[in-house]
């Protein structure tokens, strides 16, 4: 099998050249298309878990409501750093906040009773984030019904468009990763099959002095899956140069953004699908391929039949 | 050996290259087949391969139905027999040697058997000294006779030659054909197309005559 490769490469250097060339490209393409939908997904999600939601209490909560809410809050496992915030510490934190803008406003004893106590807490990280907004939603419906609730608050509009963008993202990267690997996997097959074709003649002789299909074939698909292989690793190894450089440029020229410290590469099991993706396909076309060639009539169908 | 009853083939044309032929050749024996060029012999000895299927009728050869076979069962076929084609067939990326062992390496034999099998067949066409040549480096009648040698290695019980000597000298004609004569005495079955006239005549051996593709004449 080695020494099939080998002597391809020998006799068709150019031809081999040209298709591992185009293969490191849609790989490349592939690689660069999943490490940015990769990042925008971690951005996104970090977006998403500073995202706090509040139950205000009512006037009339009694400490039976109280804890029942908490305990609702903490039993339905979808939320994370349940806080308590009491009118007190409301107020205090209000006046912090307020003390330098509207000094006059913190006299007014009334002041005390407008502002309710809460519970504050996060999602918990385990939420995709496709599923934030409708998770919210699921609580927002159930923390209000309970006895002693005032009012339910995640900052529903800024959440909304929020989810909007995250699930058209989402979508888009699907349908665009898709539509790569399958442009990949035609320009693969194309490039392994006009590979093949050009050596249709060794497959003709081969099947005319009696060789098996499994003794024509196997040194093809394990040359197209050497080919997927080799040229998606490359590819990696290529992306991951790119990746770095725009780390690079993103901490340098942009780093007011505090962008370079979240995004990575794509994660290891990526790689693995990616080199998985890319070995199969090599394999897969070699076979269709030759497989076409090898149906035993080879050299009767050869279009350039000599006498 | 040979058994075919009622062939026709036509080409995409339409090309009538054989029409109903009828023929019989037992095993051991050495037959020429002679006729104008376009005639039709190497159709007929395309369809005696399992190169291509005729049209319709019957051909049995070496114990194989080749009008029902089996793309399983082609290989094997094909081990069975072997094959001189007028344009060769070599591969021009391997080298003399490694085209003729190309039989026995297809049927699994042992790298020593191959070596010991090849350079004693390379040896019997004359060809010992380009073994490790390319096909596109040596002459048209090297590479013919490589196609000899190859068609040879493996012992077939049938040999089907396409104007095995029509690249070579009177002299190494006759070289060729007596190593044919010596392959059919040790049993194998030997069918070879031919222009040369006179050679036929001097080997008076049965000769089969082919004219726009229908058997005209069977002399023994
Ligand atoms: N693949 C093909 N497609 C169409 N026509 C073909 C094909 N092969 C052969 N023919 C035609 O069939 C006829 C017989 O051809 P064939 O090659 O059998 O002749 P031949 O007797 O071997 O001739 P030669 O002595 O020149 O080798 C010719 O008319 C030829 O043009
Ligand atoms: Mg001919």
């Amino acid at each position: 099998m080695i020494n099939h490769v080998i002597k391809t490469w020998k006799h068709h250097a150019s031809l081999q050249l040209a298709t591992l060339v185009v293969l490191i490209a849609g790989f490349t393409v592939i690689t660069g298309v999943l490490t940015v939908s990769n990042n925008l997904y971690r951005i996104l999600t970090l977006w998403g878990e500073s995202m706090q939601m509040s139950v205000y209490l009512s006037e009339t909560a009694t400490i039976e409501n109280t804890s029942a809410i908490e305990k609702f809050l903490g039993d339905s496992g979808k939320v994370d750093k349940v806080r308590l915030v009491t009118k007190d510490e409301a107020l205090n934190q209000f006046r912090d906040q307020m003390a330098s803008y509207a000094p006059d406003i913190l006299k007014d004893k009334d002041l005390l009773r407008f502002i309710p106590a809460s519970f504050q807490f996060g999602l918990n990280k385990n939420i995709s984030i496709q599923d934030q907004l409708k998770v919210m939603q699921e609580i927002t419906a159930s923390v209000s019904g309970m006895a002693g609730v005032e009012e339910v608050s995640y900052g529903q509009d800024w959440v909304k468009s929020y989810g909007a963008i995250v699930n058209t993202l989402a979508w888009m990267g699907a349908a665009f990763v898709l539509v790569i690997l399958l442009s990949a996997a035609f320009v693969m097959s194309n490039s392994i099959h006009s590979s093949i074709e050009q050596r249709r003649e060794e497959i003709e002789v081969l099947e005319l002095i009696g060789a098996t299909r499994a003794h024509i074939r196997l040194p093809y698909i394990f040359e197209g899956a050497l080919l997927g292989g080799t040229s998606s690793v490359l590819a990696l190894g290529f992306s991951y140069g790119l990746f770095s450089a725009t780390k690079n440029y993103l901490s340098g020229q942009i780093a007011f953004l505090q962008l370079a410290g979240h995004i990575e590469f794509i994660q290891p099991g990526f790689i693995l699908m990616v080199v998985g993706f890319a070995i199969g396909i090599g394999a897969l076309a070699s076979y269709l391929c030759v497989r076409r060639i090898n149906d035993g009539w080879a050299a009767s169908q050869s279009l350039i039949e000599g006498h | 050996m040979i058994n075919l009853s009622h062939i026709y083939k036509t080409y995409t044309g339409p090309v009538h290259a054989l029409k109903n032929v009828d023929l019989k050749i037992d095993k051991g024996e050495f037959v020429f087949l002679t006729g104008p060029s376009g005639a039709g012999k190497t159709t007929l000895f395309k369809m005696l391969s399992a190169y291509d299927r005729a049209s319709s009728g019957s051909i049995d050869v070496a114990g194989y139905n080749l009008m029902g076979i089996t793309p399983k069962d082609i290989p094997h076929f094909r081990r069975r027999i072997g094959v001189i084609y007028q344009d060769f067939k070599l591969l021009k990326d391997r080298t003399i040697f490694e085209n003729v062992a190309m039989p026995l390496i297809v049927r699994g034999d042992r790298p020593q058997q191959i070596q010991r099998r090849v350079s004693e067949v390379l040896e019997n066409v004359g060809l010992f000294s380009k073994a490790q040549q390319l096909p596109d480096f040596i002459s048209g009648g090297e590479q013919q006779r490589t196609a000899i040698a190859r068609a040879l290695v493996h012992q077939p019980g049938l040999l089907i030659a396409d104007e095995p000597t029509g690249n070579l000298d009177p002299e190494l004609s006759e070289d060729i054909m007596d190593l044919l004569d010596r392959v059919c005495a040790q049993g194998t079955t030997v069918f070879v197309a031919t222009h040369d006239h006179d050679m036929v005549k001097r080997r008076k051996r049965r000769t089969l005559q082919i004219k726009d593709g229908q058997i005209v004449g069977d002399l023994r």
